[in-house]
């Protein structure tokens, strides 16, 4: 599995990939089948990102917007085509199947196939075909997208029709007339039905009872019911007219069914023109999610692990409403454990998390919110941010952790999956938490894995050739004023200014940070608790510690 | 009558006109039959609001009535309706709403032909096919409201409804008057005269409003539910003058108001607002008066009952006062009209 349910909560992936909204049905479709390239699939990892930067160029705003509406055209079109396939089609198939093809041939007309992307591009051959078959549905050749059987331009079937509808008209004008006479006769109209309703205590009544050409359909205890009494030559016309009913339907079964047999020989054609709409509308998808977070296209790198400037998207959306802005994360990282320090509240799990975001969404095909990032592909990512203390399992927050990191824990080389760590070993007792976060951080460099570790122990700093960041940190310590009014509401913005986020790489005779206090003080623990903790500090510094 | 139908086709401001019926099997079908006669030259747009879609009636198994379509007209319908005959149909347009019958299609008739409506289940989805057939020319929309659906012939929604009368609702003619004059009560419930503009604004918020001295103290009807009005102080509500409630009045509403000592007057966006008979000696007004145009009236249930048509016809008149009351099936066609 890519991605567990934590490490995809943990990096928001599916708010994210909520921002890949294709618009056809079957864009949606594949969406949901969406999949992480893995290690193997480079090849096709690479396609993907070029036929993104491909469509990106291309689509100006006004070819978006067409785009946009020509999706609208564009339905459940498999459905259709296995109607087709299983001689099941009716009206409504061709219908979809007309406006599909409509949309193909409305596209090459507004955008020409030459500016298509690649995979959009039709040859003579297919455009031909295209023509070929919307002929089929549209005789006259002025495309439109709607369906009516008349459109098949079948001479038999229009002359039938034609015939049909006349003979109705002479039916109906034939009653017409009759009506009249009868009404002029009996002094009364009938209802908007042809029918003539008569109150049974009315005086015309015997007189509707004994016409010749009105027959009683229905009474009640009140009224009685007339309808008009067809003639001969309405007889022999509602008889030719059913005879026609019935003609038109069986030639209009064979019409489908000779429709049915031409396309059946086009099916992949047909396939082929679904996948790569399809195709063009998910990567647009993809654009267009790219674009919201100012997205850059990720490369292949055997090696390495490297961001520019990389940032989370959504977090920097909410902190910009709040006035703060994220510093982006740079860094570059090797096999082996790479560890993040640095002071609390300095962005090390954030940095974390940047790492995180940039390798999925890369992995899924996407850009990312970096301004170069550069990695190789992985058969997993795992993260540890947060607390999974788990009640039902009984899990403690350090139960928890063990169990997870048992799981991921992989010696085999061809297994190293990308494991990003936030404060192993900090749910238990100091001694025992050092020693098990500071073995775990060897077990992961000697091993050559890919991992990112932020710790505050510092014997993680000792192991030999261990390569890390660390957050520059508060380049002054801001002042606590009881008397502020807003001073506990301000300590955010108070941190926030004193902070340099920025990591810099970790030097031989770096330790880690020691402004703990400084920042819980900001943060308006009472002085009597702040002096007492800086004693003890000063302490254990004098006995060696 | 007729004379009358054809006029309101000429009306500019009547582009959407809705079908109530008081029951089930009223005789809305058959209204919609005889206005479509007088309609049939006209660019109509048609479909019916509801659950009951499929080719017999959902609640009482009844095969349902085909609607007489006339050529040129657009129908919004499940394509299911449609197949029968392939020669009558052009198809327009597949919407984004499935029906009790499957997805719903706009498809404009070839020539006069029957069809049988199955029913849009949403109103937000009525309003988009209102929206699809006006788009695609339609200058008139009929809206055929199925079984308590009354919340389309809101004049938010549409701009004129006829209510249809039938005996399906009671063998009784007294029991059938009383009914058309609780629905009186509510359809000529008077309009604003004061802070119109105040109240229309609300009504765009979707919020409720409460005045007390010069102040309006705003909420949602949804809180008025959940607290049971409990979080507005007895004191507010005793000396509030005004009440706009954004939400349906029921008699349980009007009642939590008497109770806590309310006695000022209430005003509703329509109507269709009101839940329940008119509590005695509440002050309610209406923001938007409602559009009634006619009444059609239907003596005949499907059970084969009936009452005396010419007793409903007068009884009922004299309820309605001056809105035409109308027997489409035992009146006289007009053949020089349409």
């Amino acid at each position: 599995m890519f991605l567990d349910s934590e490490t995809a909560e943990a990096l928001r992936i599916s708010e994210y990939l909520k921002r890949v909204a294709p618009y056809t049905p079957l864009g949606k479709k594949w969406k949901g089948r969406l999949k992480p390239y893995t290690h193997s699939q480079v090849g096709e990892w690479e396609l993907d990102l070029h036929d993104q930067q491909e469509v990106m160029e291309l689509f100006s705003e006004s070819r978006a917007t067409y785009f946009l509406t020509c999706c609208e055209l564009v339905d459940d079109i498999d459905i259709a085509l296995q109607e087709v396939l299983q001689d099941r089609s009716t009206m409504l198939t061709w219908f979809h199947v007309k406006r599909f093809l409509v949309t193909w041939f409305r596209w090459g007309e507004f955008v020409s196939w030459e500016s298509s992307p690649r995979f959009m591009r039709m040859n003579p051959e297919e455009q031909r075909k295209l023509h070929f078959l919307l002929l089929l549905l549209q005789k006259s050749g002025r495309f439109t997208t709607t369906f009516e059987v008349s459109q098949l331009g079948d001479s038999k079937w229009l002359e039938m029709n034609r015939q049909k509808n006349q003979l109705m008209k002479e039916i109906q004008q034939l009653r017409k007339e009759r009506q009249k006479q009868i009404s002029g006769r009996l002094q009364r109209n009938p209802n908007f039905q042809g029918e003539w309703v008569i109150s049974r205590h009315q005086e015309s009544a015997k007189l509707f009872a004994v016409d010749p050409d009105i027959k009683l359909v229905r009474e009640t205890i009140y009224e009685q019911i007339y309808e008009l009494v067809p003639d001969k030559q309405e007889h022999v016309w509602q008889e030719q007219l059913l005879s026609f009913q019935e003609k038109l339907s069986i030639h209009e079964h064979s019409l489908f069914r000779q429709i049915n047999r031409l396309f059946r020989d086009h099916i992949p054609f047909l396939q082929s023109l679904v996948q790569r709409w399809t195709r063009l509308d998910l990567l647009w998808a993809k654009c267009r999610a790219a674009q919201s977070w100012n997205g850059v296209r990720p490369v292949y790198l055997e090696n390495q692990i490297r961001i520019i400037e990389g940032t989370l998207p959504l977090e920097q959306e909410a902190w910009k409403q709040k006035g703060y802005e994220m510093t982006p994360v740079t860094l570059a990282m090797k096999p082996g454990c790479t560890l993040l320090i640095g002071p609390n509240m300095g962005g090390k799990t954030t940095a974390l998390r940047v790492v995180g975001l940039c390798t999925v969404l890369a992995q899924y095909g996407l850009y990312v919110p970096a301004k170069e990032f550069r990695f190789p592909l992985f058969p997993w990512v795992r993260t540890w941010i947060g607390d999974y203390q788990n009640a039902e399992q009984g899990l403690s927050s350090f139960g928890a952790e063990m169990n997870r990191l048992a799981k991921w824990i992989d010696p085999d080389p061809e297994n190293q999956g990308l494991i990003l760590l936030d404060e192993i070993g900090r749910g238990t007792n100091p001694i025992e938490g050092s020693a098990i976060s500071c073995a775990i951080t060897r077990y992961l460099h000697e091993c050559r894995a890919w991992a990112v570790h932020v710790t505050h122990f510092p014997e993680a700093l000792q192991i030999e050739g261990i390569q890390g960041y660390r957050v520059r940190g508060l380049s002054t310590i801001p002042k606590w004023d009881p008397d502020h009014p807003n001073q506990t509401d301000d300590w955010i913005r108070l941190l926030y200014k004193a902070m340099d986020y920025h990591l810099d790489p970790i030097e031989d005779q770096d330790v880690v940070a020691t402004q703990a206090i400084s920042i819980a003080e900001i943060c308006g623990l009472p002085e009597k608790v702040i002096e007492q903790a800086r004693t003890a500090v000063k302490q254990r510094i004098q006995e060696g510690d | 009558m007729n004379q009358i139908m054809k006029q309101w086709s000429q009306r500019e401001d009547l582009q959407v006109l809705s079908l109530v019926g008081i029951s089930k099997n009223a005789g809305k079908t058959t209204f919609l039959n005889g206005l479509g006669r007088a309609w049939s030259a006209e660019s109509v747009g048609l479909f019916s609001i509801g659950v009951d879609g499929e080719a017999q009636d959902v609640w009482s198994g009844r095969s349902k009535p085909e609607v007489r379509i006339y050529k040129g007209w657009i129908v919004a319908t499940s394509g299911i309706c449609l197949q029968n005959e392939a020669d009558a149909w052009e198809i327009i347009e597949a919407l984004p709403i499935d029906s009790v019958a499957g997805r719903v299609y706009l498809a404009r008739a070839n020539r006069d032909t029957s069809v049988k409506l199955t029913g849009v289940p949403t109103r937000q989805w009525a309003s988009l096919c209102i929206e699809q057939l006006k788009k695609v020319g339609c200058a008139k929309v009929i809206v055929d409201g199925a079984y308590n659906r009354k919340v389309m012939a809101s004049p938010v929604w549409s701009d004129g409804f006829v209510l249809v009368v039938g005996a399906s609702f009671s063998p009784s003619l007294p029991a059938l008057v009383k009914e058309v004059k609780g629905w009186m009560a509510k359809l000529l419930l008077p309009s604003t005269t004061d802070d119109t503009e105040l109240y229309q604004s609300f009504y765009r918020q979707e919020v409720c409003a409460l005045q007390i001295d010069e102040r309006w103290v705003l909420f949602t009807s949804h809180e008025w539910i959940q607290s049971q009005g409990s979080h507005i102080s007895a004191e507010d509500l005793k000396q509030a003058t005004k009440l706009y409630f954004h939400g349906a009045l029921t008699k349980r509403v009007l009642e939590q108001l008497r109770w806590s000592g309310f006695t000022g007057e209430i005003t509703i966006p329509d109507w269709t607002y009101l839940f329940d008979l008119l509590v005695k000696g509440s002050q309610i007004q209406v923001l938007f008066p409602s559009n009634l145009l006619a009444v059609s009236i239907n003596s005949t249930s499907p059970d084969g009952g009936q009452v005396n048509p010419e007793e409903l016809r007068t009884q009922i008149q004299q309820v309605v006062g001056d809105i035409p009351v109308w027997d489409v099936y035992r009146e006289e066609w007009n053949p020089d009209v349409s």
